[in-house]
């Protein structure tokens, strides 16, 4: 018990130091929005290894994943994890390709849903999902990140998630940190590294 | 939905018509002496975080995953799903005569999907086993165990004292076969779950210890 308060109070005390969020000013905001907009229209691809970490208040452990995803525009994203197991996933021409260790699978990306989540991710690296008429997006700052804070509109995506928090380096228009809160109230993080613009990308990235 | 339920009932039944006549029976084994009063599966009697990597085949569909297994107290586990994305799918705790579901992803709020994963966790987790008559063949120490019209037969390796099979069986006829790699035994490092009346199949790889 005493530790909780204690635990609690350390987290309060050091958002206070360090993640201190503000709202940023209208005229803030609409300047960030342009300079990443502008900026992320130059990327043709995007590279960057990553690493996923789950939380759940009832393990004594969080849950990390690790992998690398490549992107190349206007539309072919793959999301490949490589530790502590082999998964990839490739949405292409309207398709989303699926290795599970080994299995081939894939499906028509047809379901809206998966269309949504699509738009996103490849949203967030175009600047596009600025627009998304489907989120309403705050923008805070503190002093090392701006932050865009998404909201789905709709009860239909309500249901997966509540809130998609990007975090972009202050100067940079690349997403560095992603916190996603579900539903339920849990939390997942992904944190982007080694991110490299517009380098070659090989074509057995995009393919399982 | 209701096309799948309507596909899944015929499934079964040609299945059942095909298997109904065939009753569960151990071969090659000889009967020995009760030794042991209980045996146990202790795979997920630790209190730290048991995590695996989860496939799931459900008649056509596919569902993959990361499975989380953590016991609360002496009676009750709690399971959750999630997506390979973190985000959750299903989150329950369960002992043998309690369930309660904490959250379920709305696309999976089916009454028959939730029914099947009470069922095949209840047994899964099930920890003690009465025994009711020993036998052995050349690889096995087998234990039978029978509760009402259920029965357990237990398959534990001779040279490593290690459980490896567990055969669900009820108004003896196969229902439920689970096989076990572990190279201790409170810890599984693959899982096997093969319904034998239904096309459903569950297979865990364990991440819990990756460092």
């Amino acid at each position: 018990m005493i530790k909780n308060i204690a635990f609690g109070a350390f987290l309060l005390v050091s958002s206070f130091f360090f993640a201190q969020n503000t709202a940023m000013s209208g005229a803030e905001a609409k300047a960030f929005v342009t300079k990443v907009s502008s900026e992320t229209k130059e990327i043709k691809t995007l590279q960057s290894d990553f690493t996923q970490t789950k939380k759940m208040d009832f393990l004594d452990k969080n849950i990390v994943t690790y992998g690398r995803m490549s992107l190349k525009t206007p539309n072919i994203l793959s999301w490949k994890y490589t530790k502590p197991y082999q998964y990839s996933i490739i949405f292409k021409d309207n398709k989303i390709f699926i290795n599970d260790q080994g299995k081939k699978s894939s499906v028509d990306a047809k379901s809206k849903t998966f269309e949504k989540i699509n738009k996103l991710i490849v949203g967030s690296s175009n600047g596009q999902m600025f627009n998304d008429p489907e989120f309403s997006v705050a923008y805070l700052k503190n002093a090392n990140y701006n932050i865009a804070k998404f909201t789905p509109k709709s009860a239909q995506l309500l249901k997966y998630i509540k809130q998609i928090e990007l975090s972009f380096p202050k100067g940079q228009s690349t997403v560095s940190q992603v916190n996603m809160t579900e539903a339920s109230g849990d939390t997942t993080n992904i944190v982007f590294k080694n991110t490299k613009i517009n380098a070659p990308i090989s074509a057995s990235e995009f393919s399982l | 939905m209701r096309r799948f339920l309507l596909q899944s009932f015929l499934y079964s039944l040609i299945f059942l018509l095909l298997v109904s006549c065939k009753t569960y029976k151990l071969a090659d084994v000889k009967s020995v002496t009760n030794s042991e009063k209980t045996v146990e599966n202790l795979y997920f009697s630790s209190n730290e975080d048991y995590v695996y990597k989860c496939q799931m085949d459900i008649y056509k569909n596919h569902v993959s995953g990361i499975l989380i297994i953590k016991k609360l107290n002496d009676a009750t586990h709690r399971v959750v799903l999630t997506s390979d994305f973190g985000n959750k799918l299903i989150d329950f705790e369960i002992s043998g005569e309690n369930f309660k579901l904490n959250y379920v992803l709305a696309d999976l709020d089916k009454k028959i999907v939730i029914n099947f994963l009470k069922n095949d966790f209840q047994q899964l987790l099930k920890q003690k086993y009465p025994v009711s008559e020993s036998f052995e063949n050349e690889k096995s120490k087998i234990y039978l165990s029978k509760l009402d019209k259920k029965q357990y037969y237990l398959f534990f390796n001779k040279e490593n004292g290690l459980l490896n099979q567990i055969i669900y069986t009820k108004n003896d006829k196969e229902k439920i076969d689970f096989t076990f790699e572990a190279k201790k035994h409170i810890f599984a490092d693959s899982l096997n779950l093969q319904h034998k009346d239904f096309k459903i199949n569950i297979k865990l790889f364990q991440i819990t210890e990756t460092e």
